[in-house]
């Protein structure tokens, strides 16, 4: 029987174009992508092309497998993968491909992983850095990882943090939390609002920056609830992640907040470490 | 002959000197004892009891009832208002009593509604109900459709569907402070459920910028018959209300806004649906029926909640809202007018019913008399002048130095009004008061009177057509 | 014929009225006053936000600059202290907060609680309650000695007393429970730690009966499981009332009673029992449910019916259960 899902190799020009299409993508949606440079160094070549096969059969349909100039050498780019998932990738190539199973014959590969997320990256210098790493790696039985570092930092990106609190002196307190809060490749852009109409009025909600809104339920005109229905009724509405802060306790408002939306709850009076450390692992989840 | 007009002229003089004298030291006894009251909890931080009672709980859950006539302007704002109250449960249920404008379809759109299914226990018989639906942004959201049956009609079906055992009633047009829920419970939830009603203070919202159901910055109107409800406002919740208050006394709380024990509203029978002010008449109902049970339970008005209402902006509105209003009171104390002097429900039959009966019932006929007195000896001279000049001087001090005192006993220790140009301008147009509105709305009140007093003789007639009704459905 | 006292009359009116002019003169200084003491109370709190925020959440050291100079300040602090109070929940910032109000708020506070009038003294007492001023126990307890105190008073001096000497408090104050209203039992005993609340929960056999019932409903409220057997015990009684606490704090707890609990609130002749009964069926295991959904699907109470339709109706009782016994009832 003919296996169908046989995804295509590219190379040339073509390739570079898939590239920079992917790469412009990274940027778009935050989403890490990596490249796989998988190197065989026995004579003959005959363990990368048994890889080849196993490759065409498990790559996901948005991945992609390209040749390069030197036959010993495959890629791969993976989408929406950083540098852990490409590993796990690799393992499990390494567990599905018939050639490795039996540890008499010894047969060895290498790879190396480079993360994309730099607009300036381009495909040559990538392949560049990890032939580089795996000049530098020593030859065991299986598939051996050694990681490429492309020298460039994650690029900055504007978050929008709203903080809507109709407590004055609280929401200083809050804001002054977030002036303190740094984390490498985010940059925090915050507005204080006290109502849920004023938001929306400013126009600070119209444009694609990833946008946290730190809200409490109750607020005099236009309340938590609203303006959540409001956000996730927009066409882009992805980019908020919202938290929202409460006095209520009631299990049913919970249940129902999460239901229409709410990311994160918090009940008042809340730890401020406590709110800390779910901001940041929010903005985590900004860049993947 | 001429003696018989003097001796005459004497003492229709005398009967309002006299009748003038007794409303004045009611009104001074009830202002001393405002005065009090206002004291001693003026400088108290509210705030404190709001965040205590907030909590889910100890705070006993509320159905908001808004029952909507022709509100298709109001309404929406009137909800955003009450979704954004400080409290931790409420449910709330507006009842469309089959309107002819937009009002139900307003709902509709703008909360995303759709038919739904709500549990009840129609106890109370209603008009047939045509419709349920639930918001689909906040769950606890209704809108019932009902056939027109009247506000009292309204407020039994939402009795009927209320799954709280506290309903809140608000009008249509009126707007809610965040805190005011939780303020107006407060003496129920004190308490252990002893106060069986309460009802908040109610202001006056022209004038003053409202938006998304807030109001969000307190301007004085300038029409300065707009203004001189505010001071009437002020001056009946504040001076009258709080001093009943204090003993159990309570005739009147606003339907506008008050809440009630869902148990005892329905004990009482529910909502009267044909008299004209269905709001008044629960609440003798009640007293009555607290009475008549020996049940241990209070009435009570709380000064700090405050609801704000539209207040009529033409002279022909506030006309026909006061004759409403008088034959409202007539027609309640009328119903139970068996309470009158009888000591068998205790202070409230003793004094607040014959106070209502008194100065608030028939007190416009007599001192409109005492205007046209005045007038007439003006005509006449002579030894008349003196009497009207003396009356004069009472009605001045009956309307002008009591509203004067209100507004600075409100302005002193609530504080609404912050500008000290919009108090200035309160005062200065209290002191025209008896000149030009007091009278006016004395002839309003006069004109409810003999209204409800022919609406009363046809009372019987009524009943009769309805009772021959009902058989020839049953045959 | 009786000569009318105009003159005394007019002199009563002219002086009333201006009277009420000079009142009205006073009370726009004292607008104006106010307006002003605002002015200085926003801008202590501008001047100085950062300051406090670095004293409360980051370092402890308080800067000579933070401390009030004048009432208006004052006012200031304390709208300050009780918006992160009511907010914001650490041991760390409470402390310094305590810290910081017995240093400076502790005289303004003796002051409000000796010479103030009603509303005064009762915002003293909340405050000192929610910044932690025990440098005012003393007079508290003085003050809680006292008879004349307002039912207001009473309460907050015992959630002062309680915070500020836990160890004795249950032995001194156990009678004093019944004095208050049940909603503000309930919170007393709620704001109770566990260790003093287990004390109080051990000799409820011995109190009186409003204040058994508010126990047994903080025990529910406490979401803590671990006192349901004195709640089982508690059932034998013969009050009514307690009974039906009880079943609410287990519907409370989401624990089931032992089954000669369950099987007696579903007989039992008290509608709110029966109810609280069926709001428990949802812990059972689907087919005792359903055997005892029968005994109360024609209930005459309808809450009780709507409650075991609704229990029905659910979807994912479906495929526990054999669908004839579930399809008759739901009819």
């Amino acid at each position: 029987m003919v296996n169908t899902k046989v995804s295509e190799v590219l190379d040339g020009s073509f390739l570079t174009y898939t590239f920079n299409l992917l790469r412009a993508n990274v940027l778009r949606e935050r989403k890490t992508m990596s490249l796989l440079l998988l190197q065989d160094n026995t004579e003959n070549a005959s363990v990368i092309q048994k890889v080849a096969v196993t490759l065409q059969q498990i790559l996901r349909e948005k991945d992609v497998l390209f040749k390069t100039e030197h036959t010993n050498e495959i890629g791969i780019l993976l989408p929406h993968s950083g540098r852990e998932e490409s590993t796990g990738f690799l393992r499990r190539l390494q567990d599905s491909c018939e050639c490795f199973l039996d540890p008499s014959q010894d047969r060895c590969l290498l790879a190396s992983i480079i993360e994309v997320f730099h607009p300036e990256l381009t495909l040559s210098n990538a392949l560049m850095m990890c032939r580089d790493s795996l000049s530098k790696a020593s030859e065991t039985s299986g598939i051996q990882a050694v990681y490429a570092d492309s020298g460039f930092e994650r690029p900055v990106t504007m978050v929008k943090v709203s903080l809507l609190e109709a407590d004055r002196l609280f929401r200083g307190f809050l804001v002054m939390a977030f002036e303190r809060i740094h984390l490498p490749g985010i940059d925090l852009q915050i507005r204080e609002f006290d109502d849920g109409l004023a938001l929306f009025q400013s126009g600070w909600v119209n444009s694609w920056h990833p946008h946290l809104v730190v809200m409490s339920d109750v607020l005099p005109k236009k309340n938590g609830l609203d303006v959540l229905h409001e956000l996730r009724a927009m066409p882009n509405e992805e980019k908020f992640t919202v938290l929202m802060m409460t006095r209520r306790n009631s299990e049913e408002d919970m249940i129902y907040a999460y239901e229409s939306g709410t990311d994160a709850y918090l009940v008042k009076p809340f730890n401020l470490r406590l709110f800390e450390a779910q901001v940041k692992r929010m903005l985590a989840g900004i860049w993947s | 002959m001429m003696p018989f007009i003097e001796t005459a002229m004497q003492v229709f003089a005398y009967l309002i000197i006299g009748y003038m004298a007794i409303v004045i030291i009611s009104y001074s006894i009830m202002f001393v004892l405002s005065f009090q009251t206002l004291r001693k909890e003026r400088s108290l931080d509210r705030r404190e009891m709001d965040s205590r009672f907030v909590d889910a709980f100890y705070s006993k859950p509320v159905t908001i009832l808004v029952p909507a006539y022709n509100e298709e302007s109001g309404v929406v704002a009137t909800i955003h208002s009450l979704l954004n109250l400080d409290y931790p449960q409420t449910e709330l249920i507006i009842i469309d009593d089959g309107s002819k404008d937009g009002t139900a379809a307003a709902v509709i759109k703008q909360f995303d509604m759709t038919v739904s299914e709500k549990s009840g226990n129609p106890t109370l018989s209603t008009k047939p109900i045509l419709g349920i639906y639930r918001s689909n942004v906040h769950p606890n959201l209704w809108l019932i459709k009902k056939e027109n049956g009247g506000k009292g009609d309204a407020l039994n079906v939402g009795i009927n569907y209320a799954r709280y055992s506290y309903f809140c009633t608000i009008d249509g047009d009126s707007i809610l402070d965040g805190n005011s829920l939780l303020r107006v419970m407060k003496p129920v939830i004190a308490s252990d459920g002893k106060v069986i009603a309460a009802g908040g203070n109610v202001r006056i919202v022209n004038g003053l910028d409202v938006e998304y159901g807030t109001v969000s910055e307190m301007k004085l109107s300038g029409r300065p018959f707009v203004v001189m409800q505010i001071v009437e406002y002020l001056r009946a919740f504040l001076m009258g209300r709080i001093a009943l208050s204090k003993y159990n006394l309570v005739l009147i709380i606003s339907g506008a806004f008050s809440v009630f024990s869902k148990k005892h509203v329905i004990q009482a029978g529910g909502y009267n649906v044909t008299t004209i002010g269905e709001d008044m008449e629960m609440v003798v109902k009640l007293q009555r029926m607290l009475k008549e049970n020996k049940l241990d339970g209070r009435i009570e008005f709380v000064a700090d909640p405050v609801c704000w209402t539209e207040a009529p902006q033409t002279l022909s509105v506030l006309r026909k809202q006061r004759r409403r209003w008088h034959q409202g009171l007539l027609e309640s104390l009328w119903a139970h007018r068996k309470m009158t002097f009888n000591p068998k429900y205790g202070a409230v039959g003793m004094i607040s019913v014959p106070y209502f009966w008194i100065v608030e019932c028939l007190g416009p006929l007599i001192e409109l008399a005492g205007y046209m007195y005045i007038i007439a000896a003006f005509f006449v001279g002579g030894i008349y002048y003196e009497y009207s000049v003396f009356l004069i001087l009472l009605f001045v001090l009956y309307g002008t130095v009591f509203s004067m005192g209100a507004v600075l006993l409100e302005s002193w220790s609530l504080g609404t009004y912050p500008k000290i140009s919009a108090l200035f301008r309160m005062m200065l147009l209290t002191l025209t008061e008896v000149i030009w509105y007091r009278p006016l709305t004395l002839i309003w009140r006069v004109e409810g009177l003999f209204r409800s007093m022919l609406r009363i003789s046809s009372w019987g007639e009524m009943e009769r057509v309805g009772a021959t009704d009902s058989k020839g459905a049953v045959k | 014929m009786m000569q009318l006292p105009i003159e005394w009359l007019l002199v009563i009116v002219v002086g009333l009225l201006i009277a009420l002019l000079v009142m009205t003169v006073y009370m726009m200084i004292g607008r104006a006053r106010e307006n002003r003491r605002q002015v200085v109370t926003t801008a202590y709190l501008e001047r100085n936000q950062e300051d406090w925020y670095d004293y409360l959440c980051v370092d402890g050291i308080p800067r000579e600059e933070l401390i009030p100079k004048n009432t208006a300040e004052l006012k200031a602090l304390e709208e300050l202290f009780r918006s992160l109070v009511h907010n914001i929940k650490s041991e760390e910032i409470d402390k310094r907060i305590s810290a910081f109000a017995n240093r400076c708020l502790g005289n303004f506070y003796r002051d409000a609680l000796r010479k103030g009038n009603w509303g005064e003294r009762v915002n003293a007492l909340s405050r000192i309650r929610d910044f932690g001023i025990d440098s005012l126990a003393k007079e508290c307890r003085e003050m809680l000695a006292r008879k004349t105190v307002s039912k207001e008073e009473f309460f907050l001096l015992l959630l002062i007393d309680m915070k500020f000497n836990p160890e004795t408090f249950s032995e001194r104050h156990i009678g004093n429970l019944d004095k208050l209203s049940s909603k503000d039992t309930k919170e007393l005993l709620f704001s109770m730690s566990d260790l003093l609340f287990d004390q109080i929960v051990e000799t409820i056999d011995h109190l009186p009966a409003r204040t058994q019932y508010a126990v047994v409903d903080v025990i529910g409220m406490k979401l803590n499981a671990s006192r349901s057997d004195k709640l089982e015990q508690l059932f034998s009684s013969s009050d009514n009332e307690l009974r039906i606490r009880i079943l609410r704090a287990f519907n409370l707890l989401e624990r089931l009673p032992a089954d000669e609990v369950l099987i007696a609130a579903i007989e039992s002749d008290r509608w709110q029992e029966r109810l609280q009964a069926a709001r428990l069926f949802h812990l059972l295991p689907a087919h005792s449910a359903v055997e005892y959904s029968k005994i109360l699907a024609d209930d005459e109470h309808y809450l009780i019916r709507e409650e075991i339709r609704r229990y029905l109706a659910q979807p994912a009782f479906e495929v526990q259960v054999d669908n004839e016994a579930v399809s008759s009832l739901r009819e």
